[in-house]
């Protein structure tokens, strides 16, 4: 009779352990909640079949938390500064996920109800957008006069007008990049659209031909950075807006950002088929001149290859169409 | 019955007398009498054959639009540039005639010959053209004569007269002048003042009377012989030449009174002792150290080389380079060059000659021509755009002797130029002497002209680049070019 029970009981805490085991396994496998949308924010239908846009300039929809090596960059900057607007961190916004970030995180998530786990998720960024909301009414379709669509960004004053024609149909505040990872400046286009994977990027992307980075107009999940050089260079809108011109604005839509003076360099020699930001500069530098290298794309072209002709004959230099140590010093760079 | 008859032609020679002596004074004096085709100038000017005269009858009820093409200079001063002063001579020209429009069409600087030549050779050319002189474009028959305008008091300061001979003939063919003369651009070399003298150059006189191929050499040996030991990337070259193109050759040739390469019977000019001569210079200079290598490529170091001290002489160059040296000195001033190298001082040098030769100034000359219409516009537009003309004309050249150091071809004008490259005005003068004493170089024939730039593209700028990269010689250059020559040029080894 006694070997029966140890049995019996043997048997039953080896049940009892699977069972545990089981459900341990189970529970953490099982899905996310879904996040919760701040106010103003609808659920948006998204087309189908589509192809999925990465951007590439720098914004990201990483989760940020503690770790060894500590987790750096711009998003990081961002949150300590967003934290201490909040009153909830008091250290320097160096970009570093370190100690008194977590804690400040922490303290943040037991503030609105999340759990302090120190990790920040979409759904916590979300809950930071306390800032300024956006009050611009809504455009009517009888509102929009006839004439090409073109766009002018202006970082100095960061705002974004919608043209048609020479008319202005609608200007929009907007965020830009700091100051070490500027919004370019030149002539762009529009070259693609898209649904973007939203987080950082909003509901709405919209990619411009940069040569040198997948620059765009975006929305965003931090509405307070609007009115802000906040973003690794692309241009943020609130979503509300991005999602109206989206719709008023086709492929191909020239964007001109203006502010100041193209920042490249001319360091090497450069002839057709060369892009980048020195052949901006370069065009910048011709057109001062006054001969006409087309848009500032950064793109070495037919147009550019002859305004290089036009001045080297202008001023009867050797007429190579391309640019070096003689073209410097006719454009003042030497 | 003898009486009547008697009062009669009493009466008649009274009247033909009259009307001889009224004819004779208004020709003296055309201003007695309005414009029309019966004045008598109007007359005499058709009896010569000119239909386009000054005594035109202008309607003033009639409105009248003139078409101007010219070249899109981009040269701005505190927002004025060119479209500006054609908008100002418009506006002047208003004034005095309320019924005429003024369109313009601005070209790029390489744009505007072929484009004229284009519209003569389909008889639709604008008004009036300013552009170099192109005496191919007279054998058309659109383009008006204009000596007709620059004859006897009334002329004014548009008086033949008034403008520099060698401008002014520049635009003659067959006794009539075709062009009005607006300014003269002078192909020179360019010098860093400094550099020679401590070559031992005297460069005043050098300004003032020319040099030969051997004054360069002598100073490529000197600058040599100072720079023994010196490591190569800071060495001084006595000359760095646009090798890349023709210019070098064309005006080397023309300073040895060459000119074009074809002569006027179609056979090949560039041969011979004046060939050999211009390249056994050229290969002697390169065996004596005075390029920079590759030769070949040279020219695009040129500016580089130059403003930092280490060339001596540079070219051929132009009011362009004039301009450059005016942009770089205000940059330096205003302190937006501060390590630019202080120790350059640029002055304007003439093209060298053959030893045995003297200085000939390479000059071209820029010019408004009037086009008629056949079948439309008539001569009354015709002779509004004379005069326009001559207004556009003279206002560009002004505007240019400041921003450009051309010299306006108005003898009057000429000082304007002055203050350009430097302050004591010697190179300006130079251009002024050369541009008194330089010729145009045009071919009279629009079939010359084509195989003129034939013989170039297809003989000698091949038998140029090969010498330049050093595989031919001076000595063989005649024959390579007689045996490229395309088919119609004699000379040389080919014959037609």
């Amino acid at each position: 009779m006694s070997g029966k029970p140890r049995v019996y009981r043997a048997l039953a805490c080896f049940a009892a352990a699977v069972v545990v085991a089981v459900w341990c396994a189970a529970s953490s496998a099982a899905p996310e909640p879904a996040p919760e949308r701040a106010a103003g924010q609808e659920s948006i239908a998204r087309p189908r079949p589509h192809k999925v846009i990465v951007p590439r300039c720098g914004e990201t929809n990483r989760r940020l938390y503690l770790t060894k090596p500590p987790l750096k960059g711009h998003d990081v900057v961002e949150l300590q500064e967003r934290l201490r607007t909040l009153g909830f961190f008091s250290g320097k916004a160096d970009g570093v996920f370190d100690l008194s970030t977590d804690a400040a995180v922490r303290a943040f998530q037991r503030a609105v109800d999340l759990e302090p786990d120190g990790v920040v998720t979409p759904d916590m960024w979300l809950k930071m957008a306390t800032g300024p909301a956006r009050t611009l009414p809504a455009l009517a379709a009888s509102e929009i006069p006839e004439g090409e669509r073109k766009i002018v960004v202006d970082v100095t004053k960061l705002t974004l007008t919608l043209y048609a024609g020479e008319k202005v149909v609608k200007q929009y505040p907007i965020a830009i990049g700091r100051w070490h990872t500027p919004t370019p400046v030149g002539e762009f286009a529009i070259i693609e659209k898209d649904y973007a994977p939203g987080g950082a990027f909003g509901s709405r992307w919209m990619g411009l031909n940069v040569p040198w980075g997948g620059y765009g107009i975006h929305g965003t999940n931090r509405p307070w950075s609007i009115g802000s050089a906040a973003s690794a260079g692309c241009i943020r809108m609130f979503n509300e807006d991005v999602e109206e011109l989206f719709e008023l604005v086709p492929i191909k839509t020239r964007v001109f950002i203006i502010g100041y003076e193209p920042e490249g360099e001319i360091t090497r020699e450069l002839g057709p088929g060369a892009t980048g930001q020195d052949v901006q500069a370069l065009q910048y530098h011709l057109r001062r001149k006054a001969f006409d290298a087309g848009p500032l794309d950064g793109r070495y072209g037919e147009r550019v290859e002859a305004a290089v002709s036009e001045m080297q004959k202008f001023y009867g230099v050797p007429v190579t169409g391309r640019v070096g140590s003689n073209e410097l010093y006719l454009l003042g760079l030497r | 019955m003898r009486r009547i008859r008697t009062v009669i032609l009493a009466t008649s020679a009274v009247v033909v007398l009259g009307f001889v002596v009224a004819v004779l004074a208004v020709f003296a004096r055309p201003e007695l009498m309005p414009p029309g085709p019966y004045h008598p100038r109007a007359l005499y000017c058709r009896l010569l054959g000119y239909a386009v005269h000054p005594w035109v009858r202008v309607d003033p009820t009639k409105l009248y639009t003139l078409r101007v093409w010219s070249t899109r200079w981009p040269l701005f001063r505190g927002g004025y540039g060119y479209d500006d002063l054609i908008d100002e001579a418009a506006a002047e020209f208003r004034r005095v005639y309320p019924n005429v429009e003024v369109e313009y069409v601005l070209l790029r600087l390489d744009e505007v010959g072929p484009a004229i030549a284009e519209a003569v050779a389909s008889t639709t050319p604008p008004d009036i053209c300013v552009a170099p002189f192109e005496p191919s474009l007279v054998e058309s028959g659109l383009v008006v004569p204009l000596d007709v305008f620059m004859r006897g008091k009334e002329a004014g300061d548009a008086a033949a007269e008034a403008f520099e001979p060698r401008a002014l003939q520049s635009l003659v063919l067959d006794g009539r002048i075709w062009a009005w003369p607006a300014w003269i651009s002078v192909q020179s070399w360019a010098g860093n003042a400094e550099l020679l003298r401590q070559a031992g150059v005297d460069v005043k006189r050098v300004m003032t009377i020319g040099w030969s191929y051997e004054d360069i050499l002598t100073t490529a040996r000197a600058m040599a012989a100072r720079q023994v030991g010196v490591e190569d990337r800071y060495r001084a070259y006595a000359l760095v030449l646009d090798a890349g193109s023709m210019s070098t050759l064309d005006t080397l040739m023309r300073a040895a009174g060459c000119g074009l390469a074809l002569a006027p019977d179609g056979s090949l000019a560039w041969r011979g002792a004046p060939l050999a001569s211009v390249l056994s210079f050229l290969e002697q200079a390169r065996e004596e150290g005075a390029f920079p290598e590759p030769a070949a490529r040279m020219g695009e170091r040129m500016l580089e080389l130059f403003w930092t001290g280490r060339a001596a002489v540079i070219g051929p160059v132009g009011p362009g380079f004039a301009r450059h040296v005016r942009e770089r000195q205000e940059r330096v001033a205003q302190g937006k060059l501060p390590y630019a190298y202080k120790g350059v001082e640029p002055v304007l040098l003439p093209i060298p000659h053959p030893p045995d030769g003297a200085t000939n100034s390479c000059i071209s000359v820029t010019s408004a021509m009037v086009f008629k219409h056949p079948g439309r516009g008539g001569e009354d537009a015709a002779r509004l755009a004379v005069e326009f003309a001559r207004l556009l004309a003279r206002k560009e050249a002004l505007w240019l002797a400041k921003e450009m150091c051309v010299v306006p071809a108005h003898l009057a004008d000429r000082e304007q130029v002055l203050g350009m490259i430097g302050p004591d005005g010697a190179s300006e003068r130079f251009l002024i002497g050369a541009a008194a004493s330089g010729t145009a170089r045009h071919h009279r024939s629009t079939e010359l002209a084509r195989r003129e730039g034939e013989v170039r593209r297809q003989a000698i700028a091949p038998a140029l680049a090969a010498f330049w990269e050093g595989n031919l010689r001076a000595s063989d250059f005649d024959t390579y070019v007689s045996r490229n020559l395309p088919d119609g040029v004699y000379g040389g080894a080919k014959r037609n």
